[in-house]
């Protein structure tokens, strides 16, 4: 049986490095889809996971076990998309769409309704795409949306909703059976 | 599932929900890099062991306890209080010993006194009591500080009484005390020693072990 996540906090903390790979393996592919969305560039993306995972392995005394590690990750990565994004919109870079196509694992039926999508994504206001991504793709409940963020869980709501009625209008027709 | 995650996801907005779930493509390089990043600040820490004491010692802790384990936690605390304090209390004082001892007299009639007090590394500390009202100042002259006068002076307290406490070796020492610097006067309530050096009379003091 795999080792839980709290096992493996356990174990990191006691001295066993090779523990904490195993929970970057567990954990990567969420935190760069949620980076990739967040942020809509691969290296951006990769800059900002590669950093909470560092800031949490330095943390890791700090982690409590009450809470849980997916939780607390995603916490200290949606500081670091907002972080990155934030230096980006300062630097005035013209957002250019990533390869969607190239930068998952599994190939969209339609490549360019896939970067179609991203870039209605990016349209709407960064706390907003992160309510909407946290609660529709990272499944997170609103209460722990409220401790990651910071947030009343009202808010959050209203959050998602607006974010989700933007997009449906900025797609409108695009996914029709 | 609550109400507000229901509303409006039609098949339309499952195809989006499915577009924004798809895996991304995983970078070995990138896995590989936070590896060795990781790998280096725990050899970094390593190397700064005043650093992971300091880590050490501010990390919080928590821990769970049973109440029956905090009474029983709290009664071995007050335990121990009440074990030390009694121990504090009870204990027997290192009393000194007075070798002799008499009433303050006027004139030259001295009253000596030795009490040993322990202590001293290599055997006790040994307190000589002179008392004479009329001296301008005393001091302590044997076998132990060469019989040299100056090396030992007594201090002055009220009434005149006169003090030092000098460490000594364990065995026997000869003693006597001098007044202004010319008067050799023995300890008359000690042991006198049977002869002396320098043709006054002298008195004995015997020190036991420390141990």
């Amino acid at each position: 049986m795999d080792p839980t996540d709290e096992d493996l906090v356990r174990r990191v903390r006691a001295g066993e490095l090779d523990s904490f790979t195993t929970l970057v393996h567990r954990y990567y592919p969420r935190c760069l889809r949620f980076g990739l969305r967040m942020l809509g560039e691969r290296a951006d993306a990769e800059e900002a996971v590669q950093d909470a995972f560092l800031r949490a392995y330095r943390s890791l005394d700090r982690y409590e076990e009450r809470d849980r590690f997916g939780s607390w990750m995603f916490q200290i990565l949606a500081n670091q998309c907002r972080t990155l994004g934030a230096k980006r919109r300062r630097r005035e870079r013209t957002f250019v769409p990533y390869d969607v196509v190239a930068d998952f694992s599994d190939q969209p039926a339609d490549g360019f309704l896939a970067a179609e999508l991203q870039r209605a994504l990016m349209q709407l206001a960064p706390d907003h795409r992160e309510a909407l991504l946290l609660k529709f793709v990272e499944d997170h409940s609103y209460e722990d949306m409220a401790e990651m963020t910071g947030v009343g869980v009202s808010a959050l709501k209203m959050r998602v909703k607006r974010a989700r009625e933007q997009l449906r209008t900025l797609t409108r027709g695009w996914y029709d059976a | 599932m609550p109400d507000d995650q229901l509303d409006g996801r039609d098949d339309e907005w499952f195809a989006i929900e499915r577009e924004l779930r798809r895996a991304p493509r995983v970078d070995p390089a990138a896995l590989a890099r936070i590896d060795g990043e990781v790998r280096a600040l725990a050899a970094a820490r390593a190397r700064a062991p005043l650093g992971r004491l300091r880590e050490w010692l501010f990390r919080p802790y928590s821990f769970s306890v049973s109440p029956v384990g905090g009474l029983a936690l709290a009664a071995a605390a007050a335990l121990l209080v009440v074990a030390t304090l009694r121990r504090e209390w009870l204990a027997p004082r290192a009393a000194p010993v007075v070798v002799a001892e008499r009433a303050p007299g006027g004139g030259a009639a001295p009253v000596a006194r030795t009490a040993s007090t322990g202590g001293a590394a290599r055997g006790r500390d040994v307190q000589f009591v002179f008392v004479n009202a009329d001296a301008a100042r005393v001091s302590l002259v044997g076998d132990f500080n060469n019989w040299d006068p100056r090396a030992t002076p007594l201090h002055q307290e009220t009434g005149g009484v006169w003090s030092i406490v000098v460490p000594l070796a364990p065995g026997r020492h000869v003693y006597s005390f001098v007044v202004d610097g010319t008067e050799w006067v023995p300890d008359s309530a000690a042991a006198r020693a049977p002869d002396s050096e320098f043709g006054g009379a002298n008195s004995v003091v015997l020190v036991g072990d420390a141990t």
